[in-house]
């Protein structure tokens, strides 16, 4: 029986309590964004400042649940960089206003240098000359990596003259401080957000059931099936030589798929309740394990990283107007700060390293390899090297270390059964269900089909939307509770 | 209406319907194919109780440690490699076990597989991965916890000798559940399949319990672990090793947790 204090108590240690944020698919979120979403259709009635305030404000308590009072980093990294781009935006062209914008961009990247990469040089620093300084205590705040990139866009644009650099303080606070965008992105441009926080358009029944679409999505996507299959992929690269080559071998397909559809579900997920608010955002994955090429690829995976890599670091680089061996020396470079955005690590280095190579050996062979044609063989070729190669690059991003990479590479060269299929089938049947699932209709599906489809949800009646809604939330609640068993039992 | 007031609309209903099936006696489905409840009590309880000093121990224990202390007799007091596996009730005990390691010189590797029986362990491979994986010298088993009330006991003794059967030469011992209810046949068969020099009585101990009236506090597993040490290098344990009582808490760090996993019946 639950008594009056357990409430107060828990409400109590719901505002003061910081434990990693309120995670999308948990049941905390839902009743606190369907308390919030109450409140805002009422507040969106009135002054729109009003409105933006009130966002701001819930926005800024999500970024406490997540980081606690290093959530100040982010309302000092807003103030700071809106002012001196406000002074920087007033010069003309030369010098001085050059000057003030490299200091802005330094100024807003220190924050994220000193926590997120201060360990890391200590660590490469011990490894080179033998040295042995003690790692410090950082904590690492959640989300900054995407809010540093946001004011970074924004600090550049208005310097490039490419946006106005009139926003209101309240506007920028919105645009940094978004919570949906706060956690994990997608990384979004001021000129795709800032301009419709000076509208105040009516209620758009599209935009909003397109949204709830990709809420349903991002729910199937993170919550039921990237949550469950990331049991089993843990197990193998947690000790790859506790299983056998073929085992191994489905941990990397099976977290070539969780990575796709826990990062796309939750993309799915932010830009759908920003739907909801009303706010439009750009798609940040488009089908990517349907390339034919890496070059592709990387137009269809986290369009927003890997499209602020390409405005902001290798174009300013040179791009592709230096000639091609400095073209692809660029594409590398970029890639290395690619990988290492993701994580402190020299895995995350070494992956934004095999993209690089790969890049270049697709754009040195692209004259010869555009002759080939588009014909079936072609296509399925080209399409089964791409996702091979990606699967592969794959084992160095989520491998702990290089050993870890190298044993589960050696495992499924040098013990690969395919007698292990059926046995594993019979022990996993959920698990290879839900990988063969993701991954043919990630296959099959294609754009115009997904817009198709979301189109025919917006004209659903609601009791359809609603009974959809129940069966997803449902699936995230068993599967939650549902074990994949780590290991083929003889005995059954 | 408007069609943002549609959609909180939604999520309103399904919030109810949601509540109402979790707070609902019926529950749709068996097994297999229940439609599970979502956890809104949770939700409605604070992360930690603030009960101190929650442990009374019963004389019976109290004796345990006096024959602890006969002169003559004296635990192992090499190192030890420990595995300690079972259910749920490890996460209570795997805690302190750590502190008690690390005083007395031994390695401990914990596994809380949550809701698992004497037929889980018996009847999949996790037991032998853990076993090759960690390599131990010394077992610790707490299991039972989720069988305390079952009526096949027959069959739980078989697979209670194929665990033993898996471990081995290995010295083991093991931990009963801390009852919670007079039902003592599934206790009383383990201690007579391993033997009582290898059997720790958790029941007549009276533990500070959680919400749930089974699992104790975390507090209480603290004396809870003291008691199953004083007999662990007691002269009552088979296999009595080395188990002095730490004077500080140590962080935990080799407690590792396998979720639930539902066995395929037999077709």
């Amino acid at each position: 029986m639950i008594t009056v204090q357990q409430i107060l108590s828990s409400l109590q240690e719901y505002f003061t309590l910081h434990d990693g944020g309120l995670q999308y698919c948990t049941l905390t979120f839902f009743i606190t964004f369907l308390i919030f979403y109450a409140v805002y259709i009422i507040v969106r009635n009135g002054r729109r400042e009003a409105m933006l305030g009130y966002v701001v404000v819930f926005s800024i308590f999500y970024a406490y649940k997540a980081n606690g009072w290093f959530m100040l980093l982010l309302p000092a990294t807003t103030l700071i960089s809106w002012w001196l781009t406000r002074i920087m935006q007033k010069l003309p062209d030369g010098g001085k206003r050059k000057t003030l914008a490299t200091f802005t961009v330094i100024i807003v990247l220190s924050p994220l240098l000193y926590f997120k990469y201060t360990n890391f040089a200590i660590q490469t620093l011990n490894n080179i000359i033998e040295s042995n300084f003690a790692p410090m205590t950082i904590f690492l705040p959640i989300g900054i990596s995407f809010y540093t990139f946001q004011a970074i866009s924004y600090v550049v644009d208005v310097y490039k003259r490419k946006f106005p650099g009139d926003t209101s303080l309240l506007e920028y606070t919105f645009f940094l401080t978004f919570f949906p965008l706060l956690m994990a992105g997608p990384i979004t441009r001021p000129q795709t957000l800032i301009p419709q926080l000076k509208q105040n358009p009516p209620v758009d029944k599209e935009l909003i059931y397109s949204g709830l679409f990709l809420i349903i999505t991002g729910i199937l996507k993170k919550g039921v099936i990237a949550d469950y299959i990331a049991q089993y992929n843990n197990w193998i690269f947690d000790d790859p030589t506790g299983f056998s080559g073929f085992e191994n071998l489905m941990g990397v397909l099976g977290y070539t798929i969780q990575i796709y559809c826990d990062f796309s579900g939750y993309s799915d997920l932010s830009i759908g309740i920003a739907a909801l608010l009303g706010f439009r955002l750009l798609p940040n994955f488009n089908s990517p394990y349907q390339s034919l090429n890496l070059s592709e690829f990387w137009h269809r995976w986290h369009i927003a990283l890997s499209t602020w890599f390409r405005d902001y670091l290798y174009i300013p680089l040179g791009g592709n107007r230096k000639g091609k061996i400095r073209t692809y020396l660029n594409n590398f470079i970029t890639m290395l700060f690619a990988g290492w955005w993701h994580g402190a690590s020299w895995m995350f280095i070494i992956w934004g390293g095999v993209h690089g190579v790969g890049l270049m050996i697709h754009k040195s062979n692209k004259p010869w390899l555009d002759k080939l044609g588009k014909g079936v063989v072609v296509s399925v070729v080209s399409w089964f090297v791409t996702f091979c190669y990606v699967a592969f690059a794959w084992i160095f991003f989520r491998a702990s270390s290089v050993q870890n990479a190298v044993d589960i590479i050696t495992r499924i060269g040098t013990d690969f059964s395919i007698d292990y299929f059926i046995p594993f089938i019979n022990a996993r049947p959920v698990w290879s269900v839900f990988v063969a699932v993701a991954f043919l209709v990630h296959l099959a599906v294609r754009e115009k089909s997904f817009y198709r489809m979301q189109a025919l949800f917006v004209r659903t009646p609601w009791i359809i939307k609603l009974l959809i809604f129940v069966v997803c939330v449902q699936l995230v609640i068993n599967f939650r509770l549902e074990s994949v068993q780590p290991f083929i039992y003889a005995q059954f | 209406m408007r069609t943002d007031v549609k959609v909180l609309l939604l999520g309103l209903t399904a919030l109810v319907i949601f509540l109402t099936y979790s707070l609902s006696p019926v529950t749709i489905g068996e097994e297999d194919t229940e439609i599970r409840k979502a956890d809104f009590i949770a939700l409605a309880t604070p992360a930690e109780t603030t009960v101190p000093d929650s442990v009374a121990l019963a004389a019976s224990a109290d004796s345990l440690a006096s024959a602890a202390k006969e002169v003559t007799f004296a635990p192992d007091t090499t190192s030890q490699k420990i595995f300690f596996f079972g259910d749920s009730m490890v996460d209570y005990l795997g805690r302190p076990f750590e502190s008690y390691a690390a005083k007395n010189g031994h390695q401990i590797e914990s596994v809380v597989w949550f809701s698992s029986t004497t037929q889980h362990w018996a009847q999949t491979d996790t037991l032998q991965y853990f076993l090759r994986k960690f390599d131990p010298t010394y077992i610790v088993i707490c299991l039972g916890s989720n069988e305390v009330e079952a009526r096949d006991i027959q069959r739980r003794q078989k697979w209670v000798q194929e665990i033993q059967h898996k471990l081995g030469d290995l010295p083991y011992v093991w931990i009963s559940p801390p009852n919670w209810t007079d039902e003592d046949g599934f206790t009383n068969m383990i201690r007579e399949t391993v033997g009582a020099n290898r059997y720790f009585e958790s029941s007549h101990l009276t533990l500070e319990r959680g919400p749930d009236h089974k699992h104790p506090t975390y507090e209480a597993a603290v004396g809870w672990m003291d008691t199953v040490a004083r007999w662990m290098q007691s002269k009552a344990n088979r296999h009595a090793i080395i188990m002095e009582k730490p004077e500080e808490t140590v962080r935990v760090t080799h407690l590792q947790m396998l979720k639930p996993y539902k066995l395929r019946k037999k077709k």
